[in-house]
């Protein structure tokens, strides 16, 4: 009998994982490299992915059930599996128009812009692919919360998110980035992509946040061109976009049917920055947007514990108001 | 080792698996139902239903493994 290293070892359930085709993207890189230098475990891997399709061909052989014990926990399973798909969901006006909120077991499931006609629940349920239930009093906390958000009273909305209806594992990765970035601060889509490490992956990461199901919670607002310019929001509605950052302080400039950050007032922090600039300092301007998240105002910057940068001191020589 | 004969083996080993873990395995690679509701119903975490499942794969492995020793040395 080989001993296992304990690098070995610690890898197994996610070789296992890989071979049957469940490993998230993490687990599948930490293997892929693991495998490259252990000659061992590339075979142990090759072996489990034999006995998955053996598995699978036995799956497809097998007599119908006749084991009770199986058949029932297979039934409560199927149960548990409806009921985890029912979304209570209520519909609320709001100075954005009427706002959806869906809350499933897991978390808040969705957060839709509706128009008046789809204010009833059939629409929405076709559209999410779960079962909804109008059920305004189990989402009235939340909005409550988000009625002080779009007023300015609150600056997070830390509600448990329910994020099986991401489409892909990249997309979920786009969405956690932007769930991250602070509330008054801006990046680009390339700023994601590299925060993702996709940094060639900026299209994609635009597409995936054009289908964020959770929209203001996941502030896909804070999410911009490369030139500054809004780009896009909930189809054609930009100006949901531009309202939504100026509640945060963002204040955007009108141009030919867009909107854009002005790049000369907001301040700028490196991705992996731990201080905040002016425009000015260090040849900033010339740089892509997608090397910075900006911020529009030093009260927004410091409130997430950045210092003012020793160069160009945005403290002593603020941006106009 | 020929289609047929695997699945007699695995059959054989899953029947042999203690309980949950034989529950785990089925609902999960023969009907295919997610870990969370798998959990639900075992009561138990999605992790230790993973958890369970793996440890079923495991344990087919090492007994396709040990089949097919059993048979090379018997046709030798």
């Amino acid at each position: 009998m080989t001993t296992m290293s304990r690098e070995c070892r610690e890898i197994e359930p996610d070789l296992i994982a890989v071979a049957t085709a469940e490993a998230p993207a993490a687990a599948a890189r930490r293997v892929e490299r693991h495998v490259e230098s252990c000659a061992s475990c590339r075979s142990e891997l090759a072996r489990y992915q034999t006995v998955d399709g053996l598995v699978t061909a036995y799956r497809d052989t097998r007599a119908p059930e006749a084991d009770p014990t199986l058949a029932r926990a297979q039934l409560e399973s199927r149960l548990a599996d409806l009921r985890s798909r029912v979304m209570r969901y209520g519909v609320f006006d709001s100075p954005l128009g009427p706002i959806a909120i869906g809350v499933s077991e897991h978390g808040v499931s969705m957060v839709e812009y509706v128009r008046q006609a789809e204010r009833t629940g059939g629409r929405l349920a076709r559209r999410t692919g779960e079962e909804a239930v109008e059920d305004p009093r189990r989402t009235e906390g939340l909005y409550r919360e988000l009625a002080d958000y779009l007023d300015g009273r609150r600056t997070r909305l830390d509600w448990p998110l329910d994020l099986r209806r991401t489409r892909s594992d990249f997309q979920r990765r786009v969405l956690e980035a932007t769930a991250h970035l602070p509330y008054g601060a801006v990046t680009s889509y390339a700023g994601i992509a590299r925060q993702i490490g996709a940094p060639r992956a900026t299209r994609a990461v635009a597409q995936a946040l054009r289908h964020n199901p959770l929209p203001i919670v996941v502030p896909c607002h804070r999410v911009i061109g490369s030139r500054g310019d809004l780009t896009g929001y909930a189809g054609t509605r930009i100006g949901l976009k531009r309202d939504l950052l100026a509640v945060e302080g963002v204040h955007t400039v009108a141009g030919r049917g867009d909107y854009h950050v002005d790049r000369r007032a907001v301040y700028y922090k490196y991705l992996d920055g731990g201080e905040y600039c002016l425009p000015t300092c260090g040849g900033i301007l010339e740089k892509p947007l997608g090397e910075f998240t900006v911020f529009g105002s030093r009260a927004r910057a410091e409130a997430v514990g950045l210092q003012p940068c020793s160069d160009c001191r945005p403290d002593l020589h603020p941006l106009p108001a | 080792m020929v289609m047929e004969q695997a699945g007699e083996e695995i059959g054989r080993i899953v029947a042999a698996l203690p309980l949950r873990q034989r529950l785990a395995f089925t609902l999960r690679k023969v009907h295919e139902l997610e870990y969370e509701s798998i959990g639900r119903s075992l009561d138990c975490s999605p992790d230790t239903a993973r958890a369970h499942v793996f440890q079923a794969l495991r344990k087919i492995r090492r007994g396709l493994d040990a089949h097919a020793a059993m048979r090379t040395e018997s046709t030798r």
